[in-house]
């Protein structure tokens, strides 16, 4: 980011000079309104005159700063690249083999040596962290964060250096700036807290209170949902206890979301927690805690009474879910998938013909719906789903079509 | 009495023109300010590892085709190509008479499937829904012609995902121009759609789909389009969103939330406008349920498209654009000037109407009267001098500052003679094109309500993806 700022200071300054002169020119047409209105008391054209030539030496000025500034813009990229090559080579030897260093770390070397240490593991990524320390970067990132008077962009940038590094001592501070007043610095305090937490082998006594300091700051409401929900990402296994915090005590709308981050990752931990909200009055709760259920594969056999009940649930995407739910059930609801086939909305029609590929006879069940299903609908769904399972064509004219027995609760075909 | 006449007329020429050029003076101000923000954004913390971990919102990328033939391959390539971790691609074919669909047919391996997803918007019929056999994540939809908004509330209803992006089927996006749209969703629960830049990609090198060198197109038609996006994108669309009075998004590349479209009823059907349209019912929908919102563009996630490269077709797609300008306004007239609806109402809308919809009629008004007053032996020179003072020199400062800003962008024109090329069409454009743009517009003006939403016409390039 440094390299930008030499950059960035002809951009500043081409632009403040743009800035200038068309509010010149602005005030010179304003001016010359004015003399418009009582004309003839004095000539306007040279003031006319002179805002052109301004006009035109502005353009000139810019068009001649862009030249520079893509000059400057260009040899900065150049430096920048030749400089994380030198310094990346320089540190990877220093951290397998010992050589030293050819000097103190400048910003582009702690650049680079963060970079390493995120996309390293293990002793070499320590000794990479511990060199940060060493070379004054982490007492100078905490100091900046410590002082009240740090410029926002400067505090910024500290945090994201510590977000990079993961270091516990850079923690208490991080945890402060949770409470800053800016909300950028804010959100990335939570990144790099989440971040650090998610990936430090810490002590469980502290990484709960961590966890738990970030569960307040989360309900003091001053982060967005999908922060939150990236914080829970990225905290991973240590996210189970704010997750449960979350499903527990949280407002609808933060249980949701926590619940879209467990479907996301998968897991069958919280089951506990996610299966009383099987019964929220809440569909979005309701259909949420379903879809952890079908993402991890698991449904608890004494959960299967609420998924049947759930599959004629009012509300379409609760019903979705509960099918997709239904099909890990043990035994499969064959006959309630069958029927589920028939369902109004085709994502639930489509979900129930999935299902029953999971019955060892699924092939079969749904060849019988493609050709007896009542429902119309049902029918073709289960045709497709044939056609796409396997990518064979389903060709059934239903008069050549061999007769199989129907099944018991298969109603015949209208 | 004839002379105070023709003298109060100059003089209200003379101050539309000023107060336009304070809005200039305020647009650069605020995109400079916006920018150096925008270059200070932490945006590497994380990014990679979002990815890894699974973390993103789910987009539906829908992109609408009518006569794409020579394109579609490509844009659909660049679209499947993209930097993201889940999201699918709806492209709907609004009956195109060239073979759009069989080319999308033969590049993807489509076969036909069953698809009935609640049709909770009106649309045309659907002729046939197809999958990819070779690629899961692409679903194609043939249906009736019935306009570009017909065919995006096809999309929508085929979509499955919390965000859609609409896309024109004739551009490219940037690999990770979708996930840095996307990350606004995920900062601002408040956000109900965001805009990125749109960016010319004639004359640019491209490999793999991908634009990796700008270089400038070779018609002089193509460089004004150059200056004119650099302008509109870089500075007015930057300051309209960092004031909240952000009206339009490009139907060329916007990301929205589909609950909340489709709240308000997706697409306005038979509008030519059907971007802005949306996007102000959006605008109206939340202030009238005093829900509190964000509209915003982002400077940085970058579409590439084709501009026109003859007169012809640019006039006729600046003629649709300001017929669309008038649609979406007159259809919200009841927001005008309405306290009701708070800055939208009492500044945006005023605004578009006063310095975008009727600006074309006030130039081609001020150039007749000029001539009137010269023909009548009444013209003064100090009009004469302010009129192209406030109106062109002014103008060349603006474009030849938001070419600065274009230098920040990840992709910029690197070669100098191409800068060179284009500070000289900031500076020739005022001379020809910008009379003849806005004659242009003020002759749409005048044809409003004659035609209903129609395709633009468009001479595709076969875009190279080699």
């Amino acid at each position: 980011m440094k390299g930008h700022r030499p950059v960035l200071g002809f951009g500043v300054l081409s632009l403040g000079i743009s800035l200038a002169l068309t509010l010149l020119i602005l005030a010179t047409g304003v001016t010359l309104l004015t003399d418009h209105l009582h004309p003839g008391a004095r000539s306007i054209w040279p003031v006319l005159i002179f805002t052109c030539v301004i006009g035109g030496l502005s353009c000139v000025i810019l068009s001649v700063l862009q030249f520079v500034q893509l000059g400057a813009l260009q040899s900065a990229e150049l430096n920048a690249t030749v400089r994380e090559a030198q310094w990346s080579e320089a540190l990877l030897a220093w951290a397998y083999a010992d050589v030293p260093l050819p000097g103190r770390l400048d910003e582009a070397g702690v650049q680079t040596l963060l970079k390493l240490r995120d996309s390293l593991s293990g002793e070499v990524s320590d000794r990479l962290k511990t060199l940060y320390g060493a070379q004054g970067w982490l007492s100078r990132d905490l100091r900046l964060l410590a002082r009240r008077s740090t410029p926002v962009v400067v505090r910024a940038e500290a945090i994201e250096r510590l977000a990079l590094l993961r270091e516990p001592l850079a923690l208490d501070a991080l945890d402060q700036e949770l409470r800053h007043r800016h909300p950028e610095i804010r959100a990335l305090a939570l990144l790099a807290l989440s971040r650090s937490v998610g990936r430090l082998e810490l002590h469980r006594t502290e990484r709960t209170s961590r966890v738990l300091a970030l569960h307040g700051a989360i309900i003091r409401g001053e982060f967005s949902v999908g922060q939150v929900q990236e914080a829970l990402t990225l905290l991973g296994e240590a996210g189970r206890l704010l997750a449960h915090e979350l499903l527990l005590g949280a407002p609808d709308i933060l249980r949701a979301a926590t619940l879209d981050v467990l479907a996301r990752q998968r897991t069958g931990a919280l089951h506990r927690e996610v299966l009383v909200l099987l019964s929220s009055p809440n569909a979005e709760l309701r259909a949420g805690a379903l879809r952890v259920l079908v993402s991890s594969a698991q449904v608890p056999a004494d959960s299967a009474l609420t998924v049947l009940e759930l599959t004629e649930d009012p509300t379409a995407f609760v019903r979705l879910q509960a099918t997709k739910a239904a099909a890990y059930l043990n035994p499969v609801p064959a006959e309630r998938l069958w029927s589920l086939l028939g369902d109004p909305h085709w994502w639930v029609r489509r979900a129930a013909a999935q299902g029953l590929l999971h019955v060892p006879e699924g092939e079969r069940l749904l060849s019988d719906a493609a050709v007896r299903h009542a429902d119309r609908y049902a029918r073709d769904i289960a045709r497709t789903t044939l056609q796409e399972h396997g990518e064979r064509q389903l060709k059934m004219p239903l008069t050549l079509q061999p007769v199989r027995p129907p099944l018991a609760y298969a109603p015949g075909s209208t | 009495m004839i002379g105070s006449v023709l003298g109060g007329i100059e003089l209200l020429i003379l101050l539309y023109f000023t107060v336009l050029n304070s809005f200039y003076a305020v647009a650069v101000y605020v995109a400079t300010r916006e920018l150096g923000r925008h270059v200070r954004r932490r945006q590497s913390v994380g990014l990679t590892e979002l990815l890894n971990r699974e973390f993103y919102k789910p987009v539906s990328i829908l992109v609408p085709a009518y006569g794409e033939e020579e394109t579609i391959e490509a844009s659909v390539n660049s679209f499947l190509a993209l930097h993201y971790p889940e999201f699918e691609v709806i492209v709907v074919n609004d009956g195109s008479k060239d073979g759009t669909l069989q080319a999308l047919i033969d590049a993807y391996d489509l076969v036909p499937t069953e698809r009935h997803p609640s049709r909770v918007l009106h649309t045309r019929p659907i002729r046939g829904v197809y999958r990819s056999r070779r690629i899961s994540k692409l679903t194609v939809v043939d249906k009736q012609n019935g306009g570009k908004a017909d065919a995006l509330n096809v999309g929508l209803t085929y979509a499955t995902f919390p965000l859609f992006c609409a896309v024109d089927a004739d551009s490219l996006l940037d690999a990770e121009a979708l996930l840095r749209l996307a990350r606004r969703f995920i900062e601002n629960d408040r956000l109900v759609a965001a805009g990125g830049s749109v960016r010319i990609m004639n004359g640019g090198v491209m490999s793999d789909g991908r634009v990796t060198e700008l270089r400038l197109p070779t018609t002089w038609i193509e460089r004004v389009q150059v200056v004119e996006y650099a302008r509109a994108f870089l500075a007015g669309r930057t300051t309209f969103s960092a004031l909240g009075l952000l009206l339009v998004i490009s139907g060329a590349f916007g990301l929205f939330k589909r609950s909340d479209v489709m709240d308000v009823g997706g697409f306005l059907e038979g509008t030519v406008g059907e971007d802005m349209e949306l996007v102000l019912r959006l605008h109206r929908h939340m202030r009238e349920q005093k829900r509190p919102y964000d509209i915003e563009f982002d400077v940085d996630p970058v579409c590439w498209t084709q501009c026109p490269d003859n007169v012809r077709i640019l006039g006729a797609q600046r003629d649709r654009w300001q017929r669309g300008l008038w649609e979406a306004l007159w259809a919200h007239r009841k927001m005008w000037f309405n306290p009701r609806y708070g800055r939208i109402g009492l500044v945006a809308l005023p605004y578009y109407l006063l310095f975008e919809a009727l600006a074309p009629v006030i130039e081609v008004f001020g150039y007749g009267f000029m001539i009137v007053l010269a023909l009548t032996g009444r013209l003064d020179g100090t009009f004469v001098a302010l009129f192209l003072l406030l109106a062109l020199l002014y103008g060349t400062v603006v474009s030849v500052a938001a070419l600065s800003i274009e230098l920040f962008m990840r992709v910029h024109f690197r070669r100098p003679v191409d800068r060179v090329m284009l500070l000289l069409t900031a500076l020739g454009e005022n001379f020809g094109f910008r009379q003849w743009h806005a004659w242009v517009r003020f002759r749409a003006t005048l044809k409003l309500g004659q035609k209903k939403g129609q395709w633009g016409t468009m001479t595709r390039t076969r875009i190279q993806t080699k």
